[in-house]
């Protein structure tokens, strides 16, 4: 059962590298990147809202848990 | 009057987390209160989710020049269980436990980051440390960026290790002996921009994980033939899991401030857990500081193979965490920025957010929080 995900694991990463290595290209000037340092362009817009949200909505998804805690399972549980 | 507006509004670029280049030797202080009210409508009906979690979190980035910063953050909670439920008296077992009504948790991190001068790369390197009673947690995070064409493309490569330490006392009142529960995370992560106002990125993420994976506190029910509950049996679940997660995220600012969002992911494991993900935001700018930030997120997942709703015997592997069976998620959030007082050496901003969670099983929550930032 762990092979094949393995596989499809090892497929991604190889596929990700390529597409990151050939798609780098200046698109913008100097200049013109005032819009895009703005806070509204942030992906993550706040740290405190972002670890909250983690404990609260992340901790309920079968999804979560690949940083240290197990799977799913709360905030409120061991 | 010029100097705070500048400086107030490196505070709102500092603390998105998107700090150019040429803002890097700016520091923040940050100090938030928030609470969370879990309700539990649904779910494991003879096992009690709702909660009360309350805390603190301070976190500080100081930048001792172009070429070093350091970030550090602390967060402590408390957190307030339901007490647990009756059991019928078909069930053979007298008793359940539950996580003590009232359970103390530190989460705190630490990291330092290195630009060489004049090199496209940096490198970050930091510890991570979570204690609560029974379960102790410690990590490393190692980033590498490298910064392409210019500035309009950055790659980065993450890696993050946890090993827990558990030592669980179970819903039957047993203590376990120790445990362990590691896991290797290695994300990659792409960002470019297109143009002056549009910015994408994608990541793919790889989790592996091996040690204890259960619940202490998940148990099965089981039942007879005519659906009457009449014994409890033990969450069983395997000691490794691979999982893999791609995202992909889009920004696009038709002016100063502005800005749309569209967030997604999909993700996949072994144990059977398909789910995807969207969330839509959108911030609009109140004044010269002042913002306003919305979103809304939908999630849906897929059951987890181990996943059983009424067994009438035990298995292998079994399951009833609702957080594992098939679902979708709605949840909504707003967050506020707001300036407090700003001089020539100092702006300092308020946050306010609100949000909330819905789950079609009848968990939901909602959770705010409050904090202030100091930035020079």
């Amino acid at each position: 059962m762990i092979r094949p995900m393995r596989a499809l694991v090892v497929l991604v990463l190889v596929l990700a590298s390529a597409t990151c290595g050939v798609a780098g290209c200046s698109t913008t000037r100097p200049h013109e990147r005032g819009r895009l340092s703005d806070h509204c362009m942030g992906f993550a817009p706040d740290a405190t809202v972002e670890y909250l949200r983690a404990k609260a909505e992340g901790a309920r998804e079968g999804g979560f848990g690949g940083y240290g805690r197990s799977a799913a399972g709360g905030c409120g549980c061991e | 009057m010029r100097v705070r507006v500048v400086a107030l509004a490196v505070a709102a670029v500092a603390l998105t987390g998107l700090v150019p280049r040429a803002l890097a030797a700016s520091s923040v202080a940050t100090l938030d209160i928030f609470a969370l009210a879990q309700d539990d409508d649904g779910g494991q009906p003879l096992r009690a989710e709702g909660l009360r979690y309350g805390g603190l979190r301070m976190a500080l980035d100081y930048a001792f020049d172009d070429s070093l910063a350091m970030a550090l953050n602390v967060a402590g909670s408390l957190i307030d269980n339901e007490n647990t439920r009756p059991l019928p008296d078909t069930v053979d077992q007298v008793l359940t436990t539950q996580a003590s009504s009232q359970v103390l948790t530190l989460d705190a991190q630490a990291a330092l980051r290195f630009t060489p001068p004049e090199s496209p790369a940096s490198f970050t390197a930091g510890l991570y440390y979570h204690h609560q009673r029974r379960f102790v947690s410690l990590g490393a995070d190692l980033t590498g960026q490298l910064d392409l064409a210019d500035s309009d493309t950055i790659l980065a490569l993450t890696y993050s290790f946890r090993l827990g330490i558990l030592k669980p006392r179970r819903w039957d009142d047993l203590i376990m002996p120790f445990d362990y529960l590691r896991s290797h995370n290695l994300i990659l992560s792409f960002t470019q921009n297109l143009s002056p106002s549009w910015l994408v990125n994608a990541s793919v993420q790889y989790t592996r994980q091996d040690g204890d994976m259960q619940d202490a506190y998940n148990f099965v029910v089981l039942y007879d033939d005519v659906g009457t509950p009449v014994h409890l049996g033990f969450e069983q679940l395997p000691r490794e899991r691979d999982r893999v997660q791609v995202s992909g995220r889009v920004r696009w600012s038709p002016r100063h401030g502005l800005g749309f969002g569209l967030d997604g992911s999909l993700y996949g494991d072994d144990w059977g857990v398909v789910s995807g993900a969207v969330e839509p935001s959108v911030e609009i700018p109140l004044g010269a500081t002042s913002r306003w930030r919305f979103w809304y997120r939908f999630a849906t997942q897929s059951r987890a193979k181990w996943f059983r709703e009424r067994p009438t015997a035990d298995a292998t592997y079994q399951t009833q965490d609702f957080d594992l069976d098939a679902w979708t998620m709605h949840s909504p959030g707003m967050m506020l920025v707001f300036p407090l007082r700003g001089d020539l050496a100092r702006a300092w901003l308020g946050r306010l957010s609100l949000f909330a969670f819905f789950r079609s099983d009848g968990i939901s929550a909602v959770g705010a929080n409050l904090g202030a930032s100091a930035v020079w």
